[in-house]
């Protein structure tokens, strides 16, 4: 039997802007900020955008010119380097809906 | 620098006014300051090793015992600055006519004369009038087809000081006050251009106040404001308002921010190192989505505008994404 997903959640205190080359976050509380660019920033959008992990992969892939597996293996980099940085949280519990929400599912 | 707040009531309703969400939140249960707490906030002006007393409110004026606090904040040799709509009872008029010019700063914020109607006007004039040299006029703006040419005659008029302490309206962190928005600014700034060169011929200097970035003028009028001996800063700092109940604000626009206490050991330079820490990681941008690449900016020169309203442009747009387990594990 396989394991149950897991679901990345944006941090709570997390706010962002987007900038002239950047998108800009902010943790209100913990008053640090990060910027993105490029793959980051790409995949920042396509997670506002509410879209599947499956769907941003395809779309990275697309947008950066990029194989499926490096795309695969960048976004999986990146939500990694967020779960670290305290940008996304992540646990096991799917919330109501949460699976039905994301476009291409 | 630092503004005490000694009332919470005024007798306008300006529109733009940034007190708003500061008195939304905590507003209603203390009209004014108490003569006790006054002197706990000259000790904090004293241990902060600053020598003005700067009062707003609300209206500061209106405060039942304000000649009692002129007379307490001056026994500390504090210079007076006051910030008033200039419609004040008549025994605030008479004790700040008392105090030597030197010592004594009111600005007057007011509005064109056609928005707040004739008497209230009239009596605006008649208190710069009577303030003469202790008299600055502050005029806010808000709107952009704004009429600033009454300023210079009643100025000739009143006899007050010879300048303009320009405001731009800027909004509160919730936006509930009327406001200008920074797309506006190019021709907010042509006209305040206009105003400096028509306000030199009269031996008028423009003050600025926070909130104005140096991309709203264009070179020529970046001139011609030097030329004309404008103080021009582009400025966003901690300013530090301490409200009657003892909370000490970045500034109003920013109450929504957070607060911190007045206690006996605070000082105002450890409140704004507080300040500027909490606000730092949103100075990386500005109003503008250019301004984090701006080499004004990046060289210090612009702050990027009013941190109020560049916060105003952050999202807080909460999203999940379901990760197949592998993804992660690998």
């Amino acid at each position: 039997m396989s394991e149950p997903p897991l679901i990345y959640r944006c941090s709570p205190a997390i706010v962002w802007v987007r900038d002239a080359g950047q998108i800009l976050l902010v943790d209100r509380e913990a008053e640090q900020s990060w910027s993105l660019h490029d793959a980051e920033a790409v995949i920042w959008d396509l997670l506002m955008g509410g879209y599947s992990y499956e769907k941003i992969v395809q779309m990275l892939s697309l947008t950066l010119s990029f194989s499926v597996e490096q795309a695969d293996r960048t976004l999986s980099n990146v939500l990694r380097n967020w779960r670290d940085a305290d940008i996304v949280q992540v646990s096991g519990d799917v919330k109501n809906g949460e699976l039905g929400n994301q476009h291409g599912v | 620098m630092a503004n005490l707040a000694i009332s919470t009531v005024c007798n306008r309703s300006c529109a733009y006014c940034f007190t708003s969400d500061h008195l939304s939140d905590f507003g209603g249960n203390k009209d004014f300051l108490d003569v006790s707490d006054f002197e706990a906030r000259l000790d904090f002006l004293d241990r902060s090793g600053i020598d003005q007393a700067r009062l707003l409110g609300g209206e500061p004026t209106l405060h039942p015992q304000f000649p009692e606090l002129i007379k307490r904040a001056r026994a500390r040799k504090k210079k007076i600055v006051v910030f008033t709509n200039g419609l004040m009872p008549e025994k605030a008029l008479a004790c700040l006519e008392e105090l030597p010019a030197t010592e004594c700063n009111v600005l007057v914020n007011v509005n064109e004369p056609a928005g707040v109607g004739k008497d209230t006007f009239e009596q605006q004039q008649t208190v710069i009038r009577r303030l003469g040299e202790r008299a600055l006029l502050g005029f806010n703006i808000y709107r952009t087809n704004f009429q600033p040419d009454f300023l210079l005659s009643l100025i000739s008029e009143a006899r007050c000081r010879p300048a303009i302490r320009l405001g731009m309206a800027q909004p509160c962190l919730s936006g509930n006050n009327r406001y200008i928005h920074p797309k506006q600014y190019p021709l907010i700034g042509k006209k305040v251009a206009s105003l400096a060169r028509t306000a030199a011929r009269d031996g008028v200097r423009l003050e600025f106040d926070c909130g104005f970035v140096r991309c709203m003028f264009s070179d020529e009028d970046l001139e011609a404001l030097k030329a004309s001996g404008a103080d021009v800063g582009w400025r966003c700092n901690p300013i530090l308002d301490v409200d009657i109940e003892g909370r000490i604000i970045h500034c109003y626009p920013l109450s929504r921010l957070g607060s911190l206490p007045l206690t006996p050991e605070t000082d105002a330079q450890a409140l704004r190192s507080a300040f500027e820490s909490r606000t730092r990681p949103y100075r990386r941008t500005g109003i503008f989505q250019e301004c984090s690449t701006c080499p004004f900016k990046i060289a210090g020169e612009c702050s990027g505008g009013c941190l109020a309203a560049t916060i105003r442009r952050f999202r807080n747009k909460p999203f999940s994404l379901v990760v197949p387990r592998q993804e992660v594990d690998s």
